[in-house]
């Protein structure tokens, strides 16, 4: 069972892959369709590479879906229950790292996320920064919904919940204006608005799980 | 383990109140309709279990229950409700259940609730194993050969110790469970084989004991779930206990607050409940009497919208649930093409009235309810073993994974309905110049607090090199496979060395526990199938003694009068040795010596014959 990492390549679009076993090329990094050999990727794997997309923040997301899948029919622990336990075990753990890329990728907030980590700079979570009036924003907000929900007044809670909903909207868009260049044009002062864009959607979100609890 | 290519892979529906098993072949999926004996039925073996504290053995299914009345309190059903649970979680089944829960002694750090019977205290895999070991008998009959390896599915609320509870039950039972699949999703592949355009569909499973909604998307053989949601205490057994209480309030009302209900009583107003529940789906109005001796009688008449009355608030709860699940697909009732139902209770009108209300679609069941869990089982039984690769399942973890921090709050480090299998990596430390070991709390659950989730148990990193505190870095890997059972591998960072893993599940039993019930259980089928095959011997000696005899008496005064006298001794010889024998082989040996013997006879009947043909032919 070969477990070695097989590419370090960062190109989306690498010279094509071929399988160690049987040398046929490869679709995709972490299984020979020829062969049905499986490649358990190394843990940084780029997940863009890992499900066969180009690395930019506007994604096609059916494609993803399509490619999700198809990995899937090829590498899922249910087609290798035939085999020896290592084969088993490095599908399962294929299986598991193609989850999470795909989820991660799925989610406009996590790829954003995902973008800064692989293009440099230090992620959110290392950054807690917010842009300068959001605290008392959020914190006024806040007063407002309680107030309101004590009051019982359901028109005022509908509007606070457009307002909040419009601010978190007005986040992700700069999100998604700033994360399509980052990989690009990757300037500094670029990245460190995203961080704290991102933040703040954190924040808006958290809002709007208090004024719809589940 | 490797599998073998061979090996038939037979899907299990181990359920609270029955239980099927069936397999798939090339025209599709399967119930098998014959008992282990090859009596017919209608594949469903209740999920009963009865065992002679005296020894005299174990009965399961049809023949269990009907001990139910005479001998409650070793009579054992609804154990699912008791799979992977502590003593202290089934405080509020207890009441109901006329046997006897314990908590299992020589269990240190752990509660896991058992069943004493006699002198002995059953584990709830233990008790499963007798119903699996059952099916597996169906099976083996049915393929005549040995059946070894089967996929069971779980209500998909089970959490990791129900989970690990129900693989257990099959390894006792000398089962290799090649997969635990959610029942909901079983179902869905029953229903979603020859679909090939896009659609999204809710299956509700309420079942006997248990509930579930599962939100999926059917896609050209693509089964992906989306969220699912449940109780694992919820079902028909709760409809049937109100309509006991109902009975029981008004019994005392009349005749006297004191009355009692002794556990066979109990159990007849058990079945009674069930029968009317079973009956106002179909009627308007059931009328019924109950004898309680003494000359006092209980008369009632319930009608269908009481019942309604008295189930609203659990088909509320279930409603709910789908309402959470919805929410975690991210989807409105409006965007569910499809409502399948899966699940006896499922026939009640009020349940599917509801439903129809709730998504505003009829609710679909084109095959019965009863078995589609199990089909859908040997569906994926196929897959497993490589007949069919059209299929894909993708199915989710149904509640949260956490890690209990200083303080007993909860860390989150899989979130519920998370694709599996998925894994999460996080970072520990020591706190001692020295520590070599760390100890973690796993729980599962929704809620911030570790005392309101279900701790799955402490595991314990050893091995950790001697280092200034805050120095070593394990990374530990948690992974919930495809089944939703969680491993954890341990590293520390620095000296690249694998820590070692020891495991106190909270409400499990540990690997070499069940090794033991194994290899017991093992030695109890043998026994068992010794006194099968003493008593397959008997009959052949009852049925070669008869020919014999019959030879005997045909071949008359032509028979060479030493060997009639030696062949009727031995007959007698034999016939006494079959009353007392209790080795089946000897037995066996001591009619083969005698079939070797009567050869002779059978040759002079043969010559005899023979003769007689040429007679006629004279003529």
């Amino acid at each position: 069972m070969e477990t070695k990492p097989h590419t370090e390549s960062r190109d989306p679009a690498p010279t094509p892959l071929r399988c160690r076993r049987c040398q046929s090329e490869m679709t995709w990094p972490v299984v020979c369709e020829a062969c049905h050999t499986l490649y358990p990727p190394r843990e940084q794997v780029d997940y863009f590479e890992l499900l066969g997309v180009p690395r930019r923040y506007d994604l096609d997301l059916e494609k993803l879906r399509r490619n999700f899948l198809a990995l899937n029919r090829r590498i899922h622990p249910d087609f290798f229950s035939t085999e020896e336990d290592d084969v088993q075990n490095a599908s399962m753990r294929i299986a598991a790292q193609i989850n999470t890329a795909y989820e991660t990728l799925r989610d406009p907030v996590q790829r954003a996320e995902y973008i800064l980590h692989v293009c440099g700079g230090p992620g959110r979570s290392e950054d807690k920064s917010v842009p300068a009036e959001l605290l008392g924003a959020v914190m006024t907000l806040r007063d407002q919904i309680d107030e309101a929900r004590q009051a019982g007044d359901q028109a005022a809670l509908k509007a606070l919940n457009q307002q909040v909903t419009a601010r978190y909207q007005e986040v992700m868009g700069r999100v998604r204006a700033l994360a399509g260049r980052v990989c690009d044009s990757a300037s500094e002062p670029e990245r460190f608005e995203l961080r704290q864009q991102l933040n703040a959607g954190q924040y808006w979100s958290g809002l709007l799980r208090h004024l719809n609890p589940s | 383990m490797s599998t073998d290519r061979t090996d038939v892979i037979v899907g299990i529906d181990l359920g609270t109140t029955n239980s099927l098993v069936a397999y798939a072949d090339e025209r599709g999926p399967r119930v098998i309709y014959t008992s282990g004996d090859g009596v017919p039925d209608n594949g469903m073996v209740p999920s009963v279990v009865a065992i002679d504290p005296a020894g005299g053995g174990v009965e399961v299914g049809a023949s269990a229950r009907r001990h139910a009345i005479e001998r409650p309190e070793v009579t054992v059903y609804s154990i699912k409700r008791l799979m992977g649970r502590g003593f202290e979680d089934v405080q509020g089944e207890r009441g109901r259940l006329p046997y006897r829960v314990v908590r299992r002694p020589g269990s240190e750090g752990r509660d896991i609730a058992a069943v004493e019977i006699g002198d002995r205290v059953y584990s709830p895999p233990e008790i499963s194993a007798f119903v699996l070991a059952d099916l597996k008998r169906r099976a083996e009959r049915h393929f005549e050969r040995p059946i070894r390896k089967a996929i069971i599915t779980v209500p998909a609320y089970f959490d990791d110790a129900q989970r690990q509870a129900t693989r257990d039950a099959g390894r006792i039972a000398g089962l290799e469970v090649v997969r635990i699949i959610n029942e909901p999703t079983a179902a869905a592949l029953a229903y979603g084989l020859d679909r090939t355009e896009e659609a999204t569909v809710a299956v509700y499973d309420l079942g006997g004991g248990t509930f579930d909604v599962s939100i999926l998307r059917l896609a050209g053989g693509t089964f992906e779930v989306l969220s699912t949601h449940g109780d694992t205490h919820l079902g028909g057994d709760d409809f049937d206990w109100e309509i006991i209480r109902l009975v029981q309030q008004e019994v005392r009302q009349r005749f006297g607050q004191h009355l009692e209900f002794p556990p066979a009583t109990l159990q007849a107003l058990r079945n009674l409940a069930e029968a009317v529940k079973i009956s106002l789906s179909g009627q308007e109005q059931v009328t019924f009497e109950i004898d309680l001796g003494e000359g006092r009688t209980f008369h009632r008449q319930l009608s269908r919208s009481e019942l309604e009355k008295m189930i609203e608030p659990y088909v509320q709860r279930t409603l709910d649930s789908c309402t959470r699940a919805l929410a975690d697909a991210k989807l409105a009732t409006g965007q569910i093409d499809q409502v399948v139902l899966v699940g006896g209770s499922t026939r009640i009108p009020y349940v599917r009235r509801r439903l129809e209300q709730y998504f505003g679609r009829q609710p679909y069941s084109a095959l019965n309810p009863d078995e589609v869990v199990a089909l859908g089982a040997a569906v994926q039984a196929s897959v497993m073993a490589g007949m069919k690769r059209e299929v894909l399942l993708l199915d989710v973890v149904p509640l949260s994974l956490g890690i209990e921090t200083l303080g007993g709050a909860v860390a989150k480090l899989i979130l519920r309905n998370t694709r599996v299998p998925c894994q999460a990596t996080e970072m520990f430390t020591t706190f001692i110049d020295g520590q070599t070991s760390i100890k973690l709390t796993v729980l599962q659950g929704e809620r911030e607090l570790a005392q309101d989730c279900r701790s799955l148990g402490e595991f314990e990193l050893r091995g950790i090199p001697p280092m200034p505190a805050g120095a070593p870095k394990v990374q530990v890997t948690f992974l919930i496979d495809q089944n939703g059972i969680l491993h954890v591998s341990a590293k520390e960072q620095r000296s690249g060395k694998e820590a070692s893993i020891q495991v106190i599940p909270a409400h499990g039993l540990t690997r070499d526990e069940v090794r033991q019930m194994e290899k017991d259980a093992y030695a109890h089928a043998r026994e068992d199938m010794m006194a099968h095959r003493l008593i397959d011997v008997r009959n052949q000696v009852t049925f070669d003694t008869a020919k014999t005899e019959q030879a005997l008496a045909k071949a008359g005064p032509t028979l060479d009068a030493d060997l009639r006298r030696r062949i009727v001794e031995a007959m007698a010889n034999l016939r006494k040795m079959a009353e007392t024998a209790t080795d089946p082989e000897a037995l066996n040996q001591a009619l083969q010596d005698f079939d070797r013997m009567t050869v002779p006879l059978a040759e002079h009947a043969v010559a005899q014959a023979l003769k007689e043909a040429q007679w006629e032919r004279h003529e």
